[in-house]
């Protein structure tokens, strides 16, 4: 295949994929005039959410906002402006890094789960299996997973914020000698409201971008067991870059 | 084939092609109400697709499909959920839900469908394991158990729905003999007590000859034979008389 036909398979493959999405993104819309999703299955789609992904969330924000120290101590050691260590840790943390590197986590852990447990089910027949029951597979399996990843990962973000704080709070003692006391200071004093939610509407992007790829893929599984596997691998792929892209056009937009 | 106020479902020139696998060519069928019509041939005959079209879960490429004298042949997926009450299907493989004990398999249909609470649901879900002897496994989940014990529950969380018509999609294979006979005398029971009319999908020449009040054998994407178990027993056809005897030379190609 020459060049130009492989970039052409590339670009109709693109639209594939974001015409696919589309579609889905129709067809859960239509499920939520009005709302139908099951509550039970609402219920534990945001315990498993939630409880599976805590532990990662909780040591990815620790690191992460011990990464964010470090980078920020090299200039405040350099310039002495130890008062602004706080500032620039929770600049970066709260708006940028928090809510970046945990959805790249939460796609990896949840949205993968995700498609793999809807793809298996659907080359088992168990999602023919709800229709027949005639139980909407959208309204049934996918809004409380939606609903549940959104949710999530918002909450999620709040709980990593406060790991992150630790870890950066940590990390700026243990390295650069910042006592907590100023970089507590500095983080109440300079760190904004609009920070903190800035992240938190990333997060809750994040979270509807990771639900919605990682059900559509799982449902749009063909093939078998092979199927699933490229569908998770294709999902991962997917939530990922529109977590940069979604990234990009909030903070373009909240600037 | 015109279609008769005495057929409860009717099948009228139904073709189906997967790409340029060509599996109905005009299949033409009616069934009577509280009927057990076994449909039958070798496989990838095109039995299961046959009756896949009946509930929505495929739709034909030409040919009208009837469900008490209305043609269904165009309903939505959204038509289909309320014929889909009426008009049930068992799975070959059961497909019961991994992530959900049996009891609550069988539970969910009734939660959905008759505004059950969780803890009605499950009581009442066990009423339905109790009629296929499964009460004692309620709290197994599906990979817990046989396959024989898998379609048992299957066949309750269908009868959940209350259905007219149960479609069964071989619903013997790979069972063991008393299994199989178990399963064949639920078909009997719901077809005798309820008045359920049951399309069963199978090979399985001893349940034919047991509980069939009908036998169709598809052939080639057509209806070779459509009879009683004994026009099949006694066909002179020879592709019926090699399906019947399990000959492996014949005109049948494998």
């Amino acid at each position: 295949m020459t060049a130009l036909g492989r970039f052409g398979g590339a670009v109709l493959d693109i639209c594939r994929v974001v015409g696919a999405l589309t579609l889905f993104c129709g067809a859960v819309l239509r499920a939520l005039l009005p709302p139908r999703a099951d509550r039970v299955e609402t219920w534990r789609a945001l315990h498993r959410v939630g409880v599976r992904s805590l532990p990662i969330v909780i040591v990815t924000a620790f690191f992460a906002g011990g990464i964010a120290a470090i980078q920020v101590s090299t200039y405040v050691t350099k310039f002495r402006a130890y008062e602004a260590v706080g500032w620039g840790f929770g600049f970066v943390t709260f708006r940028e890094l928090g809510p970046l590197l945990v959805g790249l986590m939460f796609s990896g852990r949840v949205g993968a789960h995700n498609t793999a447990e809807l793809g298996t089910m659907k080359v088992t027949e168990q999602i023919d299996a709800l229709r027949i029951l005639a139980i909407d597979p959208v309204h049934f399996l996918v809004l409380p997973r939606i609903v549940a990843m959104l949710v999530m990962m918002t909450l999620l973000n709040v709980i990593g914020n406060v790991f992150a704080l630790g870890g950066g709070m940590l990390t700026a003692y243990a390295m650069v000698g910042v006592d907590p006391f100023v970089f507590w200071n500095s983080f109440t004093e300079y760190v904004m409201l609009a920070d903190f939610i800035n992240g938190l509407v990333k997060a809750a992007a994040f979270g509807l971008a990771i639900g919605i790829v990682s059900c559509s893929f799982g449902l749009e599984v063909r093939g078998g067991a092979p199927g699933v596997g490229r569908a998770v691998n294709s999902g991962v792929v997917v939530s990922a870059v529109s977590i940069f892209v979604l990234d990009y056009l909030i903070t373009a937009i909240l600037q | 084939m015109s279609s008769d106020s005495n057929h409860m479902i009717s099948f009228e020139g139904i073709h189906k092609a997967f790409g340029p696998k060509v599996v109905l060519s005009g299949v033409d069928l009616a069934v009577r109400e509280g009927q057990i019509c076994f449909i039958i041939g070798k496989s990838g005959a095109g039995k299961s697709v046959l009756v896949k079209h009946l509930v929505g879960l495929l739709r034909p490429d030409a040919g009208t499909i009837r469900y008490r004298d209305e043609d269904i042949t165009g309903y939505t997926e959204r038509q289909y959920f309320a014929l889909r009450h009426r008009c049930t299907y068992v799975f070959q493989h059961s497909t019961l839900f991994d992530s959900m004990t049996l009891q609550e398999n069988v539970a969910l249909p009734l939660r959905k469908h008759r505004g059950m609470s969780l803890r009605e649901s499950a009581d009442a879900a066990m009423s339905y394991l109790e009629k296929v002897q499964m009460q004692d496994m309620a709290r197994r989940r599906p990979g817990d158990v046989g396959d024989g014990l898998r379609k048992r529950v299957a066949i309750a969380r269908a009868l959940t729905m209350q259905p007219e018509v149960m479609i069964f999609d071989e619903p013997t294979t790979g069972l063991d003999p008393i299994s199989a006979v178990n399963v064949d005398a639920l078909i009997k029971a719901l077809s005798d007590s309820e008045g359920v009319t049951s399309l069963v999908v199978s090979h399985d020449l001893r349940s034919i000859f047991g509980i069939a009040d009908r036998v169709v054998m598809l052939y080639e994407g057509k209806v070779l034979l459509d009879g009683t178990p004994d026009d099949f027993r006694g066909s002179a056809d020879p592709i019926v008389h090699q399906f019947v005897n399990g000959l492996p030379e014949g005109p049948m190609a494998l």
